[in-house]
């Protein structure tokens, strides 16, 4: 009997117990459904025209039942800073991403003064190694740290248990912290640590290939029709190789050997059949036949640093153009294996194995469209597109797969096409394009590729529960890319930068020919001019005291900067991030922000410190639509199945009102306020549920 | 003495005899090799940083 | 047919009976009842070719070492002289074991070729597509690489014209199947003609990748299909993909778990059946 109670005693602790310690969303309702589907570069200008001509019709029912407004996007309008806006709720100053390359005001090679960086993420080596002969070990691994700084919408999700999937979300490499499951995206490196690098191996080596970027080309031989060519990896930084000693050295010449890391290989071959223009590779394991024009699927290959003890996984695709007379080959840039990790890309780490089970593999980096084999002339327009919709095709299945398994909490879903696309085909269709080209395929393409998101909004509004919101976003809009600025070039004319040897203009990039002792100003990124302020910059002229009125007189000066040519004005905006923005990484933006006019964008040489002879360039690169601009000219979309309460909402109007969606109040910092209505008869938030 | 030797025009070597002279070098041999040397450092500095600009460059805004 | 030939045709045949009876159970109970019956057979040979005697007494004599040392723990002396009589008879012991395993070395790999044979390869899937490759003979002259072809049955479908790959005399084409069904393909070239099985959708069963004509070793490694004759076809390959053995939801080796299975019934059953081992 005695027992009897006891048992039963502890059982009612046990009870009491459990329901102190359950955390309560467990008790709670589950959370409801938000999807938020961000389409990089989506245009309120086509949205209107393509749901005006019908062939939108999702899109055109999302609309009629909720609402549909520009969405004004943040300064500059590049998408690492509009996402990190949206991620955060606050502008640049805030969240520390300002353009796609920052700089260091002080680099480790003393004989720069400034040097770029890509602003999104940083690498650190491995900060502990010994060596043993040639083999360096390394006792302490690498990392990659995030540069995005703020407190992203999902984990304040999170601390309310709200189930959040980040599917591919830009300025998230490596993933921050989530109670869900995340995947990066834009600022995702291929394995060498790229944005993307492709390999074209060829018998007829293009006459510019020396001067490609975004991919490499390599000369092959074809013998007794067999091609044995390398995929070219990632540095091989467990293994060092002395360097051929330099001759001279010049003054103060060290006897220290200098060492050098090689890049790791692996070795393939092709079997030509050239009579009937068919080809069977041999990489690794994997074996595979395909025709001329043919794509293979994703093959696995594995990099040995340490041969038996340290793998790297990459995946990549190979594309045969062609057999005869040449041999060209592409193969995408090796992308890190989602089911493998070589780098920190999927959180937590076995939903990259648990996708590719469902998916097959798919690309991992950052913006996977491979405009840079179309700027380089390796893709024609025609096999661009045919990329982009593979592109495409992939992250269309994994939507479905995500959906299917959406059955709580956030959603939030990344497309690139749009983007990609548009800055490569707006010189297909604007007749007023200088590199206008009309390519019959091409024609109604952007079309297309509205069609394509039109019907996946369809499949998302498929999934929608009665009280689910259903959010669809851009980053920006998009404008032609018709004339660049080489805006260092204009500073100089200006007097704000002195070169040390005018003869050599145009000769040197990254500010070589520089005289920082007379440079007031420069210009680096694509929006970017810093003040050569001392102490800040290390070569730095410029006192405090006269800060202001650098400023105040490059402001003035940029407002009346016209092109002669036509008399438009150059620059409609320039904001100042210490009188404009908010937040504690003022400091590592640039001082002034340059909002171009329509038309107009940073030229392709001065991002990186170069000064070409003119001020402004025809764009007839392929590179033709941009929107590095002043904001006002490309506003993004804001479309959902609520109603819209401002008139003229932010990107850091819509990450309160994401908040809201589930009841949690804004941080202090954050600089927005919330933009949709509540649904008819929406129920208690979650967290009111949980209080 | 026996070295490789460099074509100059007659006018550039005349100037840049005067200079040497002007700007305190022993000899016009002196001379180029100090203007060379600089010239190749300069070259080298941008070498030196080749690969981090090639990486940048891989961004399809830059080129 | 030499007598490797006949003995492989004879377990191909067993085997085709035997697994043919536990088929309708799936690869998971096939695999234990083979795993079982081939412990048992092993144990059996072994208590045939050992010494069961000697090994009984070699292994009352270890314990009774390992007994006196435990008892002898101070004396040093005696401890190291213990030891090294230990690793005496434990050599012995081994010794015993030796000829039974090399008397069943023979069978077992015969018995692995088979396994091989039903359950390391998939079928293919209806709408996945494999490499189909024909070997020729190194004398073989490049019009008869070039002339080689095949009959492509309906369901069957060549996603790509013949890679003639000369530096290696052989043809390799990309197939697909688009309907499930065991195919017998074609292949000629010059006067001869060849078939060569494949197999796509549908349950578990034998996949025969290669069929060969280079010599004994490979026909007994792949005896699915008799062995090529006489001709510069020296072997068609299909490249099916690995199969594993799915086991509450893992996809098991079937190497591995023959082996775990096949010892850890042996183990079992050597007091019931009265083994030393």
């Amino acid at each position: 009997m005695q027992m009897i109670i006891d048992k039963s005693r502890h059982f009612i602790l046990w009870a009491l117990l459990l329901t102190v310690l359950l955390p309560a969303p467990l008790m709670a309702e589950p959370a409801r459904k938000v999807i938020i589907m961000g389409v990089d570069g989506m245009d309120p200008i086509f949205v209107r025209k393509f749901v005006d001509a019908g062939v939108m019709p999702n899109t055109k029912r999302l609309i009629e039942t909720g609402d549909f407004k520009p969405l004004q996007t943040s300064m500059p309008p590049l998408s690492p800073t509009a996402w990190s806006t949206f991620i955060t709720g606050m502008d640049p100053g805030g969240h520390g991403i300002f353009d796609f390359v920052h700089r260091d005001p002080d680099p480790p090679n003393k004989r720069i003064a400034v040097m770029p960086y890509l602003s999104m993420s940083k690498a650190h080596g491995a900060e502990k190694t010994f060596e043993v002969g040639s083999w360096v070990i390394p006792l302490k691994g690498g990392s990659v740290e995030l540069m995005r700084k703020g407190t992203p919408f999902w984990e304040l999700l999170g601390e309310q248990s709200v189930e959040t999937t980040i599917f591919k979300m830009p300025a998230n490499f490596p993933p921050s912290k989530i109670h869900g499951r995340a995947i990066s995206g834009m600022g995702t490196p291929d394995i060498r640590g790229t944005p993307g690098t492709f390999s074209f191996y060829t018998t007829l080596l293009p006459a510019d290939a020396d001067d490609f970027t975004g991919g490499e080309a390599y000369p092959v031989e074809v013998r007794n029709d067999t091609v044995e060519a390398k995929l070219i990896g990632p540095e091989n930084s467990f293994r060092r190789f002395a360097k051929p000693s330099k001759k001279g050295g010049g003054a103060g010449s060290k006897d220290e050997i200098e060492y050098e890391f090689r890049d790791l290989e692996i070795p393939f071959t092709v079997y030509l059949d050239r009579e009937e223009a068919v080809a069977k590779f041999e990489v690794q394991d994997s074996e595979f036949v395909l025709e001329e024009g043919e794509w293979s699927d994703w093959v696995e290959v594995t990099f040995e640093p340490i041969p038996y003890l340290v793998k790297i996984s990459a995946i990549c695709r190979f594309y045969l153009q062609s057999v005869r007379p040449e041999f060209k080959l592409y193969v995408t840039p090796l992308q890190i294996n989602p089911a493998d990790p070589a780098m920190p890309i999927v959180e937590p780490e076995d939903w990259g194995h648990e996708l590719c089970e469902e998916l097959g593999f798919f690309y991992t980096q950052e913006l996977p469209e491979d405009t840079k084999a179309l700027s380089n002339g390796v893709f024609g327009p025609m096999e661009f597109w045919e990329q982009t919709q593979f592109v495409y095709a992939e992250s269309r299945k994994a939507l479905d797969h995500l959906l299917d398994n959406h059955e709580e909490g956030l959603l939030f879903f990344y497309f690139s096409t749009i983007d990609q696309n548009c800055h490569m085909l707006y010189r297909y269709f604007d007749v007023d394009h200088p590199g206008y080209e009309p390519v019959e395929g091409l024609r109604d393409s952007v079309q297309t590729l509205y069609e394509e998101i039109d019907e996946a909004i369809g499949r998302a509004m498929e999934s929608l529960d009665e009280d689910s919101t259903l959010i669809v976003m851009s980053d920006h809009g998009f404008a032609p890319f018709y004339w660049g600025v080489n805006l260092n070039t204009w500073l100089l004319e200006k007097g704000y930068v002195t070169l040390k040897d005018p003869s050599k203009q145009g000769r040197y990039p990254l500010f070589l020919n520089v005289d920082w002792e007379k440079t007031e100003a420069y210009a680096m990124g694509l929006n970017g001019v810093y003040v050569n302020l001392r102490g800040r910059e290390r070569e730095g002229v410029v006192a405090e005291g006269a800060y202001d009125d650098v400023l105040d007189r490059l402001e003035k000066d940029m407002l009346e900067f016209k092109d002669s040519r036509n008399g438009e004005n150059v620059i409609t905006l320039v904001v100042r991030t210490h009188r404009d923005f908010h937040g504690p990484y003022l400091d590592v933006g640039p001082d002034i922000i340059v909002g171009y006019n329509r038309g107009y964008r940073s030229s392709w040489d001065s991002p990186l410190g170069e000064f070409p002879k003119e001020i402004f360039e025809d764009n007839t690169e392929a590179w033709s639509g941009d929107h590095a601009m002043d904001y006002r000219h490309v506003p993004g979309v804001l479309i959902t199945n609520r109603t819209i309460t401002m008139d003229e909402p932010f990107l850091y109007d819509l990450t309160v009102a994401v908040l809201d969606e589930y009841g949690i109040a804004p941080l202090p910092e954050m600089i927005g306020s919330d933009c949709i209505g509540p649904a008819s008869g929406e129920k208690s938030s979650v967290a009111a549920e949980s209080n | 003495m026996f070295g490789p030797k460099v074509k100059l025009s007659k006018e550039l070597f005349d100037r840049v005899r005067k200079y040497a002279d002007i700007a305190g070098y022993s000899s016009v041999d002196e001379f180029v090799s100090h203007a060379l040397e600089k010239e190749l450092e300069f070259i080298g500095e941008a070498d030196s940083e080749e690969e981090i600009r090639k990486k940048l460059q891989g961004l399809g805004y830059l080129s | 047919m030499g007598l490797a030939g006949a003995l492989n045709k004879a377990m191909t045949a067993l085997f085709a009976v035997a697994l043919g009876v536990l088929q309708p159970l799936g690869p998971v109970i096939g695999m234990t009842i083979v795993s079982l019956v081939v412990g048992v057979i092993m144990l059996w040979i072994f208590a045939m070719v050992s010494n069961q005697d000697a090994i009984r007494g070699l292994k009352d004599h270890i314990r009774g070492n390992l007994i006196a040392v435990r008892i002898y723990q101070d004396n040093i002396a005696l401890l190291l002289r213990l030891q090294g009589k230990i690793v005496g008879l434990t050599l012995r012991y081994m010794g015993h074991s030796l000829l039974p395993m090399i008397v069943m070395m023979g069978p077992v790999l015969l018995i692995l070729f088979q396994l091989n044979l039903w359950f390391a390869k998939a079928p293919l899937e209806i709408g996945q597509s494999a490499l189909l490759t024909v070997s020729l003979s190194a004398e073989a002259a490049p019009d008869v690489l070039r002339a080689v072809t095949f009959e492509v049955p309906e369901g069957v479908v060549s996603e790509t014209p013949p890679v003639r790959v000369a530096a290696r005399n052989e043809v390799v084409w990309r197939i697909r199947a688009d309907a499930p069904g065991d195919y017998r393909l074609v292949f000629t070239t010059g006067g001869e003609s060849h078939e060569k099985e494949l197999n796509v959708g549908g349950d578990w069963r034998s996949v025969s990748s290669l069929r060969t004509g280079r010599g004994v070793w490979e026909a007994l490694l792949y005896p699915g299909e008799s062995p090529l004759k006489g001709g510069v076809i020296e072997a068609i390959e299909i490249e099916y993909a690995d199969e594993t053995i799915p086991v509450f939801g893992f996809g098991i080796n079937w190497l591995v778990m023959f082996f775990v299975l096949s010892i850890a019934f042996g183990f079992a059953l050597k007091g019931p059946l009265g083994v030393e081992i």
